[in-house]
């Protein structure tokens, strides 16, 4: 019944989160009434200071917690009933989510082993990822030996692999290179795999198309990526900084040089220097 | 505390097929009240041998006049240890429940011994940028960065000469990390502490590291002050961060402008340039 249920919804619908509260001591809030839509095709940069519940956010995804409110995946509200079949559109990668297996090759068979794929696919999927990502030469090596990059691609690709719907990552991609990191924004993409990108690198949430930020478990500011990062004085009093091309922008056009926001350098200096 | 290293390697697996050489007759010295930045590949290991964690293959390190050499025995490694403190990269173990006596703990293990403990313990939280309210708290259920703060206060309260930061940046927001670049900056100017830094992101030595070096297959390839950043060979071997990146791009179109690492400089400058 569950597959009818996922093979039939699960490219139209959406996450919603509605009034979503979290506390984990019963009066502190961690998380206080989060309403957001994210519509399936367009991805999320979550930002915030510390200890403003971006952890939690996404352990609720998780399905870890318990909470107050109401949380949609794929368009469906999620209850006791459907949870583990819904459960499964969503993978989440935390920062000390730990490696299962010594060997790059088994972590990412386990993974499909988990679900249930045959054995034909899972070396599918496997020769896939390799030769998107061209990592022959670490695909037999023991994941201890790779380093800091390597490491961090195969935690993510492991659940990636699995192809689900919306792919969540908790201030992993800090620890990528820049090459790396376009190349495993572009698989999600044609994979169609939705991503929630936990950050504290501004200039990362330029490659997502909107932007929850909190503060102190609330909503400070949300929408599309661009019209968020220009609410300099929002986000800096909250200790934020900008993505450096914006922030130059906004400071030239503050002295008057320049009357937009460029995000590439020659149309600036183009403009600047007329 | 001197930190020498003379003509230093270190290899692991040497009997195997395939040796990994982490460092290649590397020779540098570090003097006590400065802030070193490393970058580059496998840099941890820079931290291990200090901690004399790990021995070198060859050659020697000197640490004050103790000399640590592959077989060579030093007596009170666990004195030798006390002046030094080093955060590995999350690694975060805490070993008890609550933060008060985590930081209690570590300062008996070290031996540290002070009149007013709790006030201390405190002083350690609050040069952090916590607040009392922590005390109570587990450490392991912190978020990650305030893991990483009370994992620093932990490493201060038993008052080491040396602190060595593995991809200490990590995680934090910019508030957070201009804080934490003026507190080193305190630490070294006020009370003579070395500061190490092995990280990633040249942006957080920006304006504090007295030398930065970059090690790129075991050798370091370049060695040298903060006029360092606009180098052209320094980008080589790292990424290159993007407010070099605008400056070079905008001299070589024919601009001429002023090197600077700090955004609010460049604008000015550009204004003036531009004007």
């Amino acid at each position: 019944m569950y597959n009818k249920l996922l093979s039939g919804v699960i490219f139209v619908g959406a996450i919603k989160l509605k009034d979503l509260s979290y506390s984990y001591d019963g009066k502190n809030k961690v998380l206080s009434e989060i309403n957001f839509n994210l519509r399936k095709d367009k991805t999320l940069s979550i930002i915030g200071t510390s200890n403003s519940g971006k952890t939690t956010l996404l352990k609720i995804l998780n399905g870890e917690l318990e909470y107050q409110g109401e949380v949609y995946i794929n368009g469906i509200l999620v209850n006791s009933n459907n949870f583990g079949a819904l459960r499964r559109c969503i993978a989440v990668v935390y920062r000390d989510s730990s490696f299962i297996t010594d060997k790059v090759k088994d972590e990412l068979r386990y993974s499909l082993e988990n679900i249930n794929l045959s054995p034909k696919e899972i070396t599918k999927r496997i020769n896939g990822i390799n030769e998107y990502f061209n990592i022959n030469r670490i695909l037999n090596k023991a994941i201890d030996s790779l380093s800091i990059n390597d490491k961090t691609l195969v935690k993510i690709l492991s659940y990636a692999i699995m192809e689900p719907s919306y792919i969540a990552i908790d201030d992993l991609l800090i620890d990528l290179n820049t090459r790396t990191k376009i190349l495993l924004l572009n698989y999600l993409n044609s994979k169609k795999i939705t991503l929630i990108n936990v950050t504290s690198d501004m200039e990362d949430v330029l490659y997502t198309d909107y932007v929850l930020c909190l503060y102190n478990g609330i909503d400070a500011i949300d929408g599309k990526s661009l019209e968020v990062l220009k609410n300099e004085k929002i986000l800096k009093r909250l200790g934020l900084s900008l993505p450096f091309m914006i922030d130059l922008s906004i400071q030239l056009e503050l002295y008057g040089l320049i009357n937009r926001v460029y995000l590439n350098k020659e149309a600036m200096v183009k403009n600047l220097w007329k | 505390m001197e930190i020498v290293f003379n003509k230093l390697s270190y290899v692991e697996n040497k009997m195997s097929s395939s040796p990994k050489n982490y460092l290649d007759n590397v020779s540098l010295e570090i003097k006590q009240g400065s802030i070193i930045g490393f970058i580059g590949e496998n840099i941890s290991i820079i931290g291990k041998l200090l901690m004399v964690i790990k021995r070198p293959s060859k050659g020697e390190l000197k640490l004050d006049n103790i000399v640590v050499k592959r077989t060579s025995h030093i007596n009170n490694i666990n004195l030798l240890r006390k002046k030094m403190a080093f955060m590995i990269d999350d690694n975060f173990n805490f070993i008890t429940d609550n933060v008060k006596s985590e930081i209690e703990t570590v300062m008996k293990n070290y031996n540290y011994h002070t009149k007013d403990v709790n006030k201390h313990i405190v002083d350690s939280l609050k040069i952090v940028g916590l607040s009392e309210d922590y005390l109570d708290r587990d450490p392991n259920e912190l978020s990650y960065t305030e893991k990483k703060k009370v994992n620093l206060a932990c490493m201060l309260s038993y008052n080491p000469e040396v602190i060595i930061l593995e991809n200490f940046e990590k995680g934090l927001i910019a508030r957070e990390r201009t804080y934490f670049k003026n507190l080193f900056l305190k630490l070294k100017n006020k009370f003579n502490k070395t500061i190490i830094l092995l990280t990633k992101d040249i942006t957080f030595m920006f304006g504090i590291v007295d030398n930065l070096n970059v090690i790129n297959n075991a050798k370091i390839v370049i060695s040298g002050d903060a006029d360092t950043f606009y180098e052209n060979k320094l980008y080589k071997y790292i990424e290159m961060p993007k407010i070099v990146e605008f400056t070079k791009y905008v001299q070589e179109q024919g601009h001429n402008i002023l090197e600077y690492v700090d955004i609010k400089e460049l604008i000015k400058e550009i204004y003036r340039n531009v004007k």
